[in-house]
């Protein structure tokens, strides 16, 4: 069990873990939506990104990782 | 042209003894005593019949139709074999009383049933405790039989008349209302029924649904749907308006099929004339959106990290702020069941934690909406099988040029370029 923040309150709700799932992008890119904990920081604050995260991997093998912080993403996406 | 789409069987045939089984076994599960079921597509989900009726369901006992008027079409058509003629709570509790259930938990459809019917269950039912029970029904609803994926099928295959009618009928003066007569005549003929329905009291929705072009396709107005047009007044804001085209315009139709009581949800949009580059691009972006989404759907992932799914693509691509939405109204979703009604569980949305399973028919509708360029959308209707999905329809996944003179080209190729998986599937 992993604690998504909760996009409209905060309120901490305990999800069951979800599968990653992984997105191919154009110039064999590979983009992995992964739970949220990890080493992602919000792209929009920089806070811990507690919502959203993926990492992408680019075609030399290098990885960044990027994502949502919950606060960011209800101001980006109001629930 | 208008082709009629042959069902085969003039009224589809369904199980509807496993159905009022199953419901039975969930309501035993969740210790329920009985349900009272009033929602016609409810009502025809589990009877067969969408007369106005109260089906009471108890787990152990067969179930019992009380029509509430026209009881003969009632019984012609219903799968239940107990049909009484009666409007009356009272003689629901007398059955229930007559069964030996003189208290408990009693299920009904508090999702959407009248305040005024509400409280005359509470006073015919005093011993009872009213609990929802639409939840149970709705995710049984959520996986179809394969006698539903061949009406949804035969449904979203109409698709095809909307975009042959829209190619023929987009050109420079024509408006948004007369494309939706276009839409709503080619449609009827072929059978649509011509209702959408929409488990809310606050929505409805043309039988085109909702055709919108050039600024006005950032004008969310009206109701549940983002790319909703403005309409003709003030008094339906939503659907088509008297806006003219002119070259270089976008234009977008958003609509429900409902061929024998299914409903198909799907989406494109045009553009007149040669596009912008800016459009190209986007064009580009929302297929590859709707490739990941579509992509990462099939049994054992849930519906939010198809959602997430989305809105990290969405990041990764540069247009988060534009998706689902703008300045605060975007819609929280990326998909969404479809069947006897438009919008069904499970949600891809952030709230909807369902597990996905096969059987389930979903709209995926990625969409970018701005008031710098209007709204770029797809929306395409897939089964969900032991593998992955399986798309439903056959107008290919793009934004389209149109000439104005009846011809048209897509903007992104047909093989998928983004596709999804969970991890566990790649290996």
């Amino acid at each position: 069990m992993s604690v998504h923040s909760d996009p409209r309150g905060g309120d901490g709700r305990a999800l069951p873990a979800a599968p990653e799932i992984v997105c191919g992008l154009d110039g064999g890119r590979l983009l992995t939506l992964y739970e949220p904990v990890g080493p992602a920081r919000c792209d929009r604050c920089g806070a811990q990104a507690d919502d959203v995260c993926f990492a992408v991997r680019e075609p030399d093998g290098s990885e960044r990782h990027g994502g949502l912080c919950g606060t960011c993403f209800a101001e980006l996406l109001p629930l | 042209m208008v082709r009629p789409l042959d069902l085969g069987e003039e009224e589809p045939r369904f199980d509807h003894a496993r159905r009022l089984a199953h419901l039975a076994t969930a309501l035993a599960d969740e210790g329920i005593a009985a349900a009272l079921i009033s929602q016609p597509q409810d009502l025809y989900y589990l009877s067969g019949t969408a007369q106005p009726c109260n089906l009471l369901v108890v787990p152990g006992a067969e179930p019992v139709l009380f029509a509430r008027r026209f009881a003969d079409l009632a019984r012609a058509q219903s799968a239940v074999a107990d049909v009484r003629e009666s409007a009356s709570f009272a003689d629901v509790a007398g059955e229930l009383a007559r069964r030996g259930l003189t208290a408990g938990r009693l299920g009904l459809e508090l999702d959407v049933v009248p305040a005024a019917l509400y409280r005359g269950a509470l006073r015919a039912f005093p011993t009872f405790e009213l609990v929802d029970c639409a939840a149970l029904l709705l995710a049984q609803r959520a996986v179809k039989d394969p006698q539903e994926v061949a009406l949804l099928r035969a449904s979203a295959s109409a698709f095809a008349l909307v975009h042959e009618t829209l190619v023929q009928g987009i050109a420079p003066g024509r408006t948004e209302l007369e494309l939706a007569a276009d839409v709503e005549r080619a449609l009827r003929l072929a059978g649509h029924a011509g209702l959408v329905a929409q488990r809310r009291w606050d929505a409805a929705l043309q039988p085109e649904g909702a055709i919108a072009s050039g600024p006005l396709l950032a004008t969310m107005s009206g109701g549940p749907i983002t790319v909703s047009g403005v309409g003709l007044t003030r008094a339906t804001p939503f659907g088509a308006s008297h806006r003219a085209l002119a070259p270089g315009d976008l234009l977008n139709i958003d609509l429900g099929i409902n061929i024998a009581g299914y409903h198909a949800d799907f989406a494109r949009t045009y553009v007149l004339g040669e596009p912008s580059d800016e459009v190209v691009r986007l064009a580009a972006i929302v297929r590859q959106l709707e490739d990941a989404v579509i992509g990462a759907l099939r049994p054992g992932v849930s519906a939010a990290s198809v959602y997430r799914l989305g809105v990290a693509l969405a990041q990764e691509l540069g247009v988060a702020d534009v998706f689902q939405g703008h300045s605060g109204t975007h819609g929280p979703y990326v998909g969404h069941g479809i069947g006897l009604e438009l919008d069904e569980p499970p949600v891809l949305g952030p709230r909807d934690e369902t597990t996905l399973a096969a059987g389930m028919v979903l709209a995926v509708e990625p969409k970018l909406i701005s008031p710098a360029f209007g709204a770029v959308n797809l929306e395409d209707d897939v089964v969900l099988t032991a593998a992955g999905c399986e798309l439903l329809g056959d107008v290919p996944r793009s934004v389209f040029a149109v000439d104005g003179r009846g011809s048209a080209e897509p903007l992104t190729p047909d093989a998928p370029s983004t596709t999804a998986t969970p991890a566990e599937a790649r290996a």
